[in-house]
């Protein structure tokens, strides 16, 4: 395959430059190639996002000749001409890379980019801590992400489902784990990371799985046990894992205590259950005397219905009995869920093991499609830890930092409830205290917008809606052009830029197996922690069990 | 690239014809006499013996001259090939004169289409062009086509076409395509260039 593509031929910088192919047919060309024009004076990044081919009333005239297919071969590059148009993303001169701010000269060549020329624009990988993230079209260049910039601040891996999310997320907590494994060996000055991932498909937890439910590989707790905790909201859950996990985990039952459990823990819930304004206000109103009615005011709203109705009558109004009624109605699959117990509550060992740099998944199994309880739960965990963290003084220092890792994200950062859920308020308040969210969804448009706004890197697979591609592509420079490769992207492509990459680029994400084989076997050469420490921590952990 | 002439051009005995009339662009010339009645095809290359250099032609139209006071043919009622033994004196009076229009030349061993500087010399010698002579000829992106559309019009351009087709393989004639139409964008000629490529067989 040649290199070259064309020349420049025109175009402005808000709409794209404009490259007339040459000795190339446009069906060789896709949206989302990068490419590269060398300008008078500079050399420029570019990625396709349109391919033009508008010969139109000479492609009917030659329909009607003779020998068509010849005569399509002898006109083919002056008469029936195509066109490519591309986003400038970054120009060099001489040593200098920066973002483009023009474009490139008349005729300037344009060719598919050599690896030494992508290097000089994405820079190179050194598996410390720039990790590759994918390959850029057409090459097979692997573009690296600065993984100590990323969990700097939020970060946002968005699409639509089956396009690879959870491939990428899985890669991305790997890198964290390994990177945090390297600064906890240094004499680095940064803080290691921990992650804390809802894992609503066990897909971080267990196995990874293509959208038909066909196992793929081994999720980033699977590949590295020794670095993980697993709370299983699910309780088949935990043998299945240590039966698996060949390397020992400590998996346990997650278990929320009933007398734990706040107001706020369920009025969270009231948009997903149905809950008015006004039966919100009445639970706060009436905690303290729906706790004189059984063990706990929780107990005792789910246990509504049974109580004697003058017991009732003596302690609450007509118009709160009803209302408590209803909630107790809607809270009806409460009842069911063994996770919400009486005896211990695993909620505060889980926040010790963050405290102590072990990454925890809190996977859910069968219930993962339980949108109740995984809200109930993410909400639950989220609240403790941030009361953990706000509670701290600022001057205490930082520790660790926490990498949040919420799929569904919308359902806890929508406008709607992002002021009172925890997951929001963490977002907004607690960045500075090194706890940043990677937010997972499948709708971004319907995340509010100050957290977006608290989102540095943006990690954009296939959507077709209108109001998610916008969103996604806003605060890029020029986001109106990226549009119609958010639109065109395969399964585990993504459009990626923010801070942790140099320059946009649209990536196919590592192949996941070879590459967490390879993160495995830097892990043991590297990091790999003594036998004897380890297994004394394990027997620790248990006995503490 | 410096080329030499594969043709026997310099051989009096080889030559077709003879200058009558030249301009920049075109040239006259008149078939010499040979014991058979010959035809030059229209689109046909020729090439013409100027001494220092030569002036590459093709031939674009034909008619008859009649030397005397008759200005047209009567009827004879006998085959051509008759005409020689039985009237002698007419064969004298009558040539056929063709009109070729000037494509190129050949100057120091190289060959320069279209842009060409000299004119053909009058009773200078009309020679057949070699065929190897004009794959040279042709190595170049041919950019003389508009010439004989302007002198010929489209059909001229097509016989020289029909013509190359019979000199030219597939994939020479191809390339040949791939240039005409390039030369003929840059001319601004973009509809005949179409023209020409879909109505070729």
């Amino acid at each position: 395959m040649s290199n070259k593509v064309g020349f420049t031929i025109g175009g402005t910088y808000s709409n794209g430059v404009l490259v007339k192919l040459d000795g190339k047919s446009h069906e060789e060309i896709e949206i989302g190639h990068s490419l590269i024009v060398k300008g008078t004076q500079r050399t420029y990044l570019m990625i396709t996002n349109d391919i033009i081919a508008d010969s139109d009333e000479t492609a009917s005239v030659v329909n009607m000749s003779r020998k068509p297919m010849f005569a399509k071969e002898m006109i083919a590059d002056t008469l029936l001409s195509s066109k490519i148009n591309c986003i400038p993303i970054a120009s060099s001169a001489t040593q200098e890379v920066e973002d483009a701010r023009t474009i490139p000269d008349y005729l300037s060549e344009c060719y598919l980019p050599t690896p030494e020329e992508a290097w000089t624009f994405y820079g190179a990988c050194n598996m410390e801590d720039r990790y590759p993230l994918g390959t850029i079209k057409p090459l097979d260049f692997k573009v690296p992400i600065d993984v100590d910039t990323l969990i700097q601040n939020s970060f946002g891996i968005f699409g639509k489902s089956g396009t690879g999310k959870s491939v990428l997320g899985n890669l991305i907590a790997a890198y964290i784990v390994l990177y945090s494994n390297r600064i906890k060996n240094s004499q680095l000055v940064s803080i290691p990371s921990v992650l804390l991932i809802f894992d609503m498909h066990s897909e971080y937890g267990l196995k990874l799985k293509t959208p038909t439910q066909q196992v793929l590989a081994p999720g980033v707790a699977e590949t590295f046990p020794e670095e993980f905790r697993v709370y299983c909201v699910d309780p088949e859950l935990v043998d299945e894992i240590d039966k698996e996990f060949r390397r020992g985990v400590l998996a346990s039952e997650l278990k929320i205590q009933k007398k734990n459990i706040e107001v706020e823990d369920v009025v969270v819930l009231s948009e997903l259950l149905n809950i008015s304004g006004i039966g919100a206000l009445n639970l706060y109103a009436v905690k303290n005397r729906l706790e004189e009615l059984d063990k706990t005011w929780f107990d005792a709203l789910l246990n509504f219905d049974n109580f004697d109705y003058k017991v009732l009558k003596s302690k609450f109004d007509m118009q709160v009995i009803t209302s408590l009624r209803a909630f107790s109605r809607r809270l009806e699959p409460f009842k069911h869920f063994s996770q919400i117990t009486d005896e211990n509550d695993t909620c505060q060992e889980l926040i010790n093991d963050l405290k102590e740099n072990r990454n925890v998944v809190v996977t859910f199994g069968r219930y993962g499609d339980s949108e109740i309880l995984y809200m109930f739960v993410v909400n639950y965990i989220s609240r403790r830890l941030r009361e953990e963290y706000v509670s701290k003084g600022i001057t205490e220092g930082t520790k660790n930092r926490i990498v949040i890792f919420v799929e569904e994200a919308h359902k806890f950062l929508n406008p709607e409830v992002r002021g009172s859920s925890p997951l929001g308020l963490i977002a907004r308040e607690l960045r500075k205290r090194g706890i940043v969210l990677c937010v997972i969804d499948q709708t971004p448009s319907q995340i509010d917008e100050n957290v977006l706004g608290m989102v540095w890197n943006f990690f954009i697979g296939a959507t077709s809606i209108d109001r998610d591609v916008e969103v996604s592509t806003r605060t890029l420079k020029l986001p109106k052009l990226f549009k119609p490769l958010v639109t065109s992207l395969r399964r585990q492509e993504f459009l990626t830029y923010g801070s942790a990459i140099r320059f946009p680029a649209v990536v196919k994400v590592m192949e996941y197996s070879s590459q967490m084989g390879e993160l495995r076997r830097i892990y043991e050469s590297k990091y790999k922690p003594d036998f004897k420490e380890y297994s004394k921590s394990l027997t620790k952990a248990l006995d503490s069990d | 690239m410096s080329f030499k002439l594969h043709g026997e051009y310099g051989l009096m005995e080889k030559a077709i014809g003879e200058v009558m009339a030249s301009t920049f662009k075109r040239f006259e010339f008149e078939l010499h006499r040979e014991k058979t009645v010959e035809t030059i095809e229209r689109g046909a290359f020729t090439i013409v013996d100027n001494g220092a250099y030569y002036v590459v032609g093709v031939v674009t139209d034909t008619k008859l001259v009649i030397a005397g006071s008759s200005t047209r043919p009567s009827r004879l009622k006998i085959a051509p090939t008759e005409i020689d033994h039985a009237l002698p004196d007419l064969k004298d009076r009558t040539y056929n004169s063709y009109d070729a229009t000037i494509v190129g030349e050949f100057v120091q061993g190289r060959y320069l289409q279209a842009d060409h500087l000299h004119h053909a010399l009058v009773h200078a010698q009309v020679y057949s062009m070699d065929v190897e002579d004009i794959r040279e000829f042709l190595g170049q992106p041919c950019d003389y086509l508009h010439l004989l559309y302007e002198n010929g019009g489209v059909d001229c351009v097509l016989s020289h076409l029909i013509y190359l087709k019979n000199v030219l393989n597939h994939s020479e004639l191809a390339q040949f395509l791939s240039g005409v139409v390039r030369m003929l964008h840059i001319r601004g000629f973009d509809e005949l260039s179409l023209m020409v490529v879909s109505l070729i067989e």
